[in-house]
């Protein structure tokens, strides 16, 4: 692969295919996790751990294992299972290195590997098979930093909407979907843009 | 005249010897106080003390009439003395047990007192918090001495009418659908919805995939969710879920290939969704497997028929078609946004708020976090 396929899969990743602006895979943890720029930026960070190395062993199991045995019906458990193990593993190494923050770091784990946008993603990166193994990775790596602008971006939003006064209607998530919609709206100039 | 004169001399000249003899008796009683009462002690010095020494008859019968406040202060103090005997030996003695009466109620008064200082001190003004469970027992039992098993055992006789509201909340189909719709009011499980429920067909497969995901998730957990430790739980549910959605998965495929190739990622997100709602229901701690299986399937129900009307609406507004067939009139008047993500959550956005005002759901509840 060329500098310029990584560049195109850098921008799909992180504008064209955004995991939450345009795939819309943000579960309650996604606002939830909306408060400070530190503990979003850990949460992020976690979720591009998550995604990059989820994506790398999900390409492997898929190219060597399911499709050459026609197994793609077994993918959601399989996937699952990759996903499950490697939270497993992050405890592991967690509690074996930093012991004393491992009950605080658990939640993050959990909330970050069994996320639908980590399970979400691993199925996008198989259904475009055409990318190779440092594709994949490289587009989980890039996905997870577009899930972290798309954090900023939206929590940025509600910032400032919350000086003003929304219908008590639509205050909390109604304006929050809103919100979303409306940035999601402006993401659907990059799907014109076109590199290579 | 002469005669009142004379008079008035004579008890000029008695008036001295009576002082005197007032205050011989005075002095002869001081020793005596000052055995019962120091501080009333009086000190006989001087001429005073010689003629205490040699007392006369008027200081005699002063003396008498002392001897019986001496007397009333000794006997007084031997009276004190029985009553703490007697206290001490026989509590059974009516009188001791008044005594004890109001002992334990200036004790009563006492514990009062000094909770209500104590409450006083520790208040904090800034930010009242109730004190945690085990921290509350440990005070309650501090204070009172009781065992905090006396307010456990009220709070058991309690117990029973709370299981009953919440089994009754949880076995109400209105509830489900309408009151705590989970994608409206509560907006859980909204990501297969938002994303693949662009058509009918797609939303009648994602209801059914997720009411038997829901249900079939609810009876493999339930039974084993007991036994797992906390920090296994989220893990062991996830491939729970896995385990559910993945002959589901299969299986849509095999019947209806091209609508799950248009569900596309989103069908296997529902395993991720249901694992959502099952969190809403808090199952696994006192409920029995077929209640939580049935509020479990109206939960189901209640993601089907928002489903079924966000599929609808996006299908007329995006295609101007019903179940692939065109409307009349409609069909013309195409709105594609409607297809798009953008679309997806504004409507999901419109109709929460219209759902929330409608069923007077209270913000802030938890899932607002915003």
């Amino acid at each position: 692969m060329n500098p310029t396929q990584f560049a195109a899969i850098a921008v799909s990743a992180i504008f064209v295919q955004n995991l939450v602006i345009v795939y819309m895979l943000c579960e309650g943890s996604f606002f939830k996790a909306l408060k400070t720029p530190a503990s979003m930026t850990l949460f992020g960070g976690c979720i591009t751990v998550a995604t990059t190395l989820s994506s790398v062993f999900a390409w492997l199991i898929n190219s060597f294992l399911l499709r050459p045995n026609s197994l793609a019906w077994l993918s959601p458990i399989v996937f699952i299972i990759i996903i499950a193990a490697l939270e497993a593993l992050a405890e592991l190494i967690v509690s074996k290195f930093l012991p004393e923050k491992s009950n605080s770091l658990h939640k993050l784990f959990t909330a970050s590997a069994f996320n639908c946008a980590v399970l979400g993603l691993v199925f996008l990166n198989i259904e475009v098979n055409m990318r190779g193994f440092f594709g994949a990775a490289f587009y989980g790596f890039c996905a997870g930093l577009g899930y972290l602008l798309a954090m900023f971006i939206i929590k940025n939003a509600l910032e400032r909407i919350s000086f003003s006064s929304p219908p008590t209607v639509f205050k909390g998530l109604p304006i929050a979907l809103i919100t979303t919609g409306i940035i999601s709206l402006g993401f659907m100039g990059f799907a014109g843009i076109s590199i290579s | 005249m002469s005669k009142n004169k004379k008079k008035a001399a004579s008890n000029k000249k008695a008036a001295p010897a009576a002082r005197k003899k007032e205050k011989n008796a005075k002095m002869t009683a001081a020793p005596a106080m000052k055995e019962t009462n120091k501080a009333a002690a009086v000190p006989a010095k001087g001429k005073a003390a010689q003629v205490a020494a040699a007392p006369t008859n008027e200081q005699k019968a002063a003396k008498t009439a002392v001897e019986p406040a001496e007397e009333k202060a000794v006997k007084a103090a031997a009276a004190t003395e029985d009553v703490k005997v007697q206290e001490a030996s026989a509590p059974a003695n009516p009188n001791s047990a008044q005594t004890e009466k109001e002992n334990t109620e200036r004790a009563g008064f006492k514990l009062a007192g000094n909770k209500f200082f104590a409450s006083i001190k520790n208040f904090n003004f800034k930010r009242h918090k109730a004190p945690k469970p085990e921290k509350a027992e440990k005070a309650e039992k501090q204070e009172t001495g009781a065992p905090a098993e006396l307010n456990k055992a009220k709070k058991a006789e309690n117990a029973p009418a709370e299981e009953l509201e919440k089994e009754n909340q949880l076995l109400n189909l209105k509830k489900r659908l309408l009151d705590l719709n989970p994608v409206f009011i509560k907006i859980v499980a909204a990501v297969p919805l938002l994303g693949a429920a662009v058509s009918l067909k797609n939303g009648i497969l994602l209801s059914c995939v997720m009411i038997l995901t829901v249900v079939l998730l609810n009876l493999l957990l339930i039974p084993i969710y007991r036994f797992i430790p906390n920090r296994y739980r989220p893990a062991v549910s996830f491939l729970a879920a896995g385990v559910v959605i993945t002959p589901l998965y299969a299986i849509a495929h095999y019947f209806s290939p091209s609508i799950a190739s248009n569900c596309s990622i989103y069908l296997p997100l529902i395993a991720v969704s249901a694992l959502a709602l099952c969190e809403k229901q808090h199952f696994g701690k006192k409920y029995v497997v077929p209640k939580t299986a049935l509020d479990a399937f109206f939960n189901g129900l209640g993601f089907a028929f928002a489903a079924i009307i966000i599929s609808v609406l996006r299908e007329i507004i995006a295609n101007g078609t019903l179940y692939d067939r065109p409307l009349p009139y409609i069909s013309e008047a195409k709105f594609k946004l409607a297809a798009y993500p953008a679309g997806a959550f504004i409507l999901l956005a419109v109709f929460a708020a219209l759902f929330r005002k409608i069923f007077n759901y209270n913000e802030g509840k938890g899932d607002d976090m915003l």
